[in-house]
């Protein structure tokens, strides 16, 4: 069985864990090369090592798009943890490619890298006990509000992910970007929805396939 | 107010909830928000091997009981 999503974090948890809705941000992950790259599509990237975080994002999307492309024994996927070590790891030339979210698609597009495939993906609320039903729900009227704010003016709201303390050192070696070098349709918000049992049954079906 | 904890991991999963915050959106449904930085994760060997990684990667704020809620 993969176990590389929410729902098994949330199995794993020892402290005891509930998935209670989809988060608000579709995030995107892109899957980056270097500018001078032999590599213009992903069906070139077959024994090629590729940096993502096992049990996140960057592993089940790099799974689900290049699994279109390749077979399953020639994707070689490398655990290079948080996303400043992938971008490091690809920047430094350690692997052919890394995938990556917002900024540091960003930043690395700065650094002349470029996307040969990337995709949105779904994200869970995951919560403990403590969370009760009436509290989550003036959380969602408080988010969704948030998320009408921000569609309305993306570029506005940009310097949260710049002043990302984690992101800050990595900025500080590898930019500086601004928020003109963002391409917005990459920050994709939604209202808070359910996670529906036909989406949890498809993640769990393509999970142990 | 009801004070909730929630874990972040990377300012894009959390963007709308930095917003909500800030612009007095959670303190106008009655609730003061606070904020606790998911670990980073730093592997000592880059396997290839998914096995060898706990899932539950930075996410030891929660486990830890310090947050009632994370997004990933």
């Amino acid at each position: 069985m993969r176990r590389g999503s929410g729902p098994s974090r949330a199995y794993e948890s020892k402290q005891g864990a509930k998935i209670i809705g989809l988060r608000s941000s579709v995030a995107n992950q892109a899957l980056l090369v270097r500018a001078d790259s032999p590599h213009y599509y992903p069906g070139s990237l077959g024994n090629e090592p590729i940096a993502v975080q096992f049990h996140a994002g960057s592993h089940y999307t790099a799974l689900r798009l290049l699994e279109g492309y390749l077979p399953a024994e020639k994707i070689k996927l490398l655990h290079y943890g948080s996303p400043e070590n992938r971008l490091e790891a690809l920047l430094n030339g350690e692997v052919s490619a890394a995938m990556l979210m917002e900024p540091y698609i960003s930043l690395a597009e700065k650094n002349g890298c470029r996307s040969v495939c990337e995709g949105h993906y779904l994200g869970a609320e995951t919560a403990s006990d403590n969370m009760d039903e009436a509290t989550f729900s003036a959380i969602n009227r408080a988010v969704a509000k948030a998320v009408d704010l921000i569609n309305t003016d993306k570029k506005r709201f940009i310097h949260y992910l710049l002043d990302d303390p984690k992101f800050a050192p990595v900025l500080k070696k590898w930019g500086p970007i601004t928020a003109d070098d963002f391409i917005l349709s990459r920050l994709r918000y939604t209202h808070p929805t359910p996670y529906t049992d036909e989406q949890i049954e498809d993640t769990y079906n393509w999970m142990v396939r | 107010m009801k004070k909730v904890m929630s874990e972040t991991n990377g300012a894009v999963f959390s963007l709308p909830w930095y917003v909500a915050r800030d612009e007095g959106l959670f303190a106008a449904e009655g609730i003061e928000m606070e904020f606790v930085h998911a670990h980073a994760v730093i592997p000592e060997h880059n396997t290839d091997n998914h096995e060898d990684v706990n899932p539950i990667l930075g996410h030891i704020p929660f486990e830890e009981q310090q947050v009632t809620i994370y997004r990933a």
